[in-house]
């Protein structure tokens, strides 16, 4: 474990003038700005409760699933190539390191940046409803909710990590998969089909698009809802999944596509 | 316990149906500077990446401090400093930065280690210029550096002298001198360039198609690379002959119609040309000629010299 968090703090040493990472963590206020600025729904809004509502759900499902799954997707593969593309792998084998404790190294990085990436979108939209005027009435509940949803993103960017990984290719490349990866899952991460399927064995509960939407759009306000929203939310909510439910899913499909990346990661020549 | 700091047994190393290294067993001992010195592909740099684990051999073992370097190597890796290729570093940091995230991987807490590193091979501590704006040279001196920060008992160096300008060059072959001089430290140094391994290394051990041709100290080299007579004479076969009859010299050799070669020590010039000429056999030439590193090279090899 010691070496491991010895491995992340040079992971982060390494970050250094890298502009692709504070680019995508710059992005991360994007939504929310955009949102603020130009989006009519925000002049409408006639309370800090449904600001923060309207915010927030903005952040969950634009942010998370068009942004922050791409970015760390294409993270990822800068992360895990530049060893690779910089012949560094036998410098760092003869300490030595092991290639799977770099691999793991290099995903907790990126399970950081999830978090820290929708902690600032959350906290960039808590100054622009302070900065409104409105009172942030339920902020910090969906301030973390968030958060859990940065983790599921990261969760569910693994598996295309490991094709990029296992692809071995150029970035052009990877970014193509990323951006496939990111549309379908966002699709499928709106699609009736998979978001009206039990908890158990299948795509609604193992994809992550899906998943996420069933674990956090429960804990948005539906007291007054409009007629759409009342319509989705009857649909949807025998669907939810608890949050132990939720993050069994995140914890297992984790340990699997994190042990498979290490050991992919493993057989690269050094 | 072994008299040697690196031993390999018959080390092959095969990609695919062609063999890289061949039953390779080489000897490098303590305190000592062993130069490997074979031709470009030679089989030089595989046999120090499986020194250091970063390829996995075909066969054969490696022993380094005595033990086997399989399932030992978080013992053994830490005790050497290495130089393998091209120097590989992040582009987007400085040579300092570089070298911190080494030294912490390395449980290097004092900033003098670095710092000293740098200091050694005449690079500047806490310059803003990152690697990928470094020279050749400065590359190379920062893959020195890193190699040495550490202060490891034994250093393996792959062609540690490429892209130095000479006076680099000469200040990099005093430092490893003085590694092994006074620090006691043992060195692995592979070269293509016979005059460095002459200059700095006092066991040679020469490669060619990954078969280890020769292994042996540079005094004993020296005292094989014996002297030799070549005599141009009206009739070759027949001074050979005279020379085996009357002198008792049995390795003579006939080069063409008017050329021999007598490597023996033993022969006393002055005696063979009088007994020539007095057979009859006209002497238009007598020469004494000593072997340089590099004809001893080209005949182990067979081929064609090096640089």
């Amino acid at each position: 474990m010691r070496a491991l968090l010895k491995l992340l703090r040079c992971e982060f040493a390494k970050l250094r003038r890298k502009p692709l990472f504070f680019a995508s963590a710059a992005i991360s206020a994007l939504i929310p700005l955009g949102c603020a600025l130009f989006l009519p729904d925000f002049h409408a809004f006639t309370s800090g409760a449904e600001a923060v509502e309207g915010m927030m759900s903005t952040l969950f499902q634009m942010s998370a699933y068009l942004l922050l799954m791409p970015a760390l997707v294409v993270l990822a593969a800068n992360l895990l190539f530049e060893e690779q593309d910089n012949d560094i792998l036998k410098n760092l084998m003869a300490v030595p390191v092991s290639k799977p404790a770099l691999a793991l190294a290099k995903m907790a990085l990126l399970f950081l940046f999830a978090i820290a990436f929708m902690a600032a979108g959350g906290l960039v939209n808590l100054v622009i409803v302070l900065a409104a005027g409105w009172e942030p009435d339920g902020f910090w509940r969906l301030f973390f909710v968030g958060i859990g949803q940065g983790v599921m993103m990261w969760a569910g960017a693994l598996p295309c990590v490991l094709i990029v990984v296992l692809l071995n290719r150029s970035y052009i490349v990877s970014v193509i998969i990323t951006f496939f990866y990111t549309a379908v899952n966002y699709i499928f991460g709106t699609s009736d089909f998979f978001i009206t399927q039990p908890f158990g064995f299948n795509p609604g509960t193992l994809l992550p698009g899906p998943l996420a939407f069933r674990w956090f759009f429960q804990y948005l306000d539906a007291s007054e809802p409009g007629a759409q929203m009342a319509a989705l939310w009857e649909r949807i909510s025998p669907y939810f999944v608890t949050t132990p439910q939720a993050f069994l899913v995140v914890v297992m499909e984790s340990a699997v596509f994190l042990t498979l990346i290490a050991l992919v990661y493993k057989r690269r020549n050094g | 316990m072994s008299d040697y700091v690196i031993e390999t047994r018959g080390l092959t190393k095969r990609f695919g149906a062609q063999n890289s290294v061949s039953d390779l067993s080489i000897h490098v001992r303590k305190g000592r500077i062993y130069g490997l010195l074979g031709r470009n592909g030679a089989g030089k740099t595989t046999t120090m990446r499986m020194l250091l684990g970063l390829t996995a051999p075909s066969s054969g073992e490696v022993r380094i401090f005595g033990r086997p370097l399989r399932g030992n190597e978080k013992r053994i890796l830490p005790r050497i400093g290495s130089l393998i290729e091209s120097p590989g570093f992040y582009p987007n940091l400085t040579g300092t930065e570089n070298l911190r995230i080494f030294a912490e991987l390395r449980g290097l807490k004092d900033p003098e280690y670095v710092k000293t590193a740098l200091e050694v091979v005449n690079l500047p501590y806490r310059d803003k210029k990152l690697f990928s704006q470094y020279s050749l040279g400065m590359k190379q001196r920062l893959a020195i550096a890193l190699a040495v920060m550490h202060n490891p008992e034994l250093l393996i160096l792959d062609e540690p002298i490429n892209g130095l300008d000479p006076i680099g060059i000469a200040e990099v072959r005093d430092f490893i001198r003085a590694l092994c001089d006074t620090s006691g430290k043992t060195i692995l140094i592979s070269s293509h360039i016979l005059s460095e391994i002459s200059l700095l290394a006092d066991d040679i051990g020469i490669i060619d198609h990954g078969v280890l041709l020769e292994e042996e100290s540079l005094a004993e080299l020296e005292a094989k690379n014996g002297k030799y007579y070549r005599f141009i004479v009206s009739s070759a076969p027949q001074a050979a002959d005279l020379l085996r009859d009357k002198l008792g010299i049995r390795n003579a050799q006939v080069n063409h119609t008017h050329e021999l070669t007598v490597r023996d020590a033993r022969l006393d010039a002055g005696a063979a040309v009088r007994l020539l000429v007095e057979a009859g056999v006209a002497v238009s030439d007598a020469h004494l000629y000593e072997d340089t590193l590099e004809d001893y090279f080209k005949e182990v090899t067979g081929g064609e010299g090096i640089a």
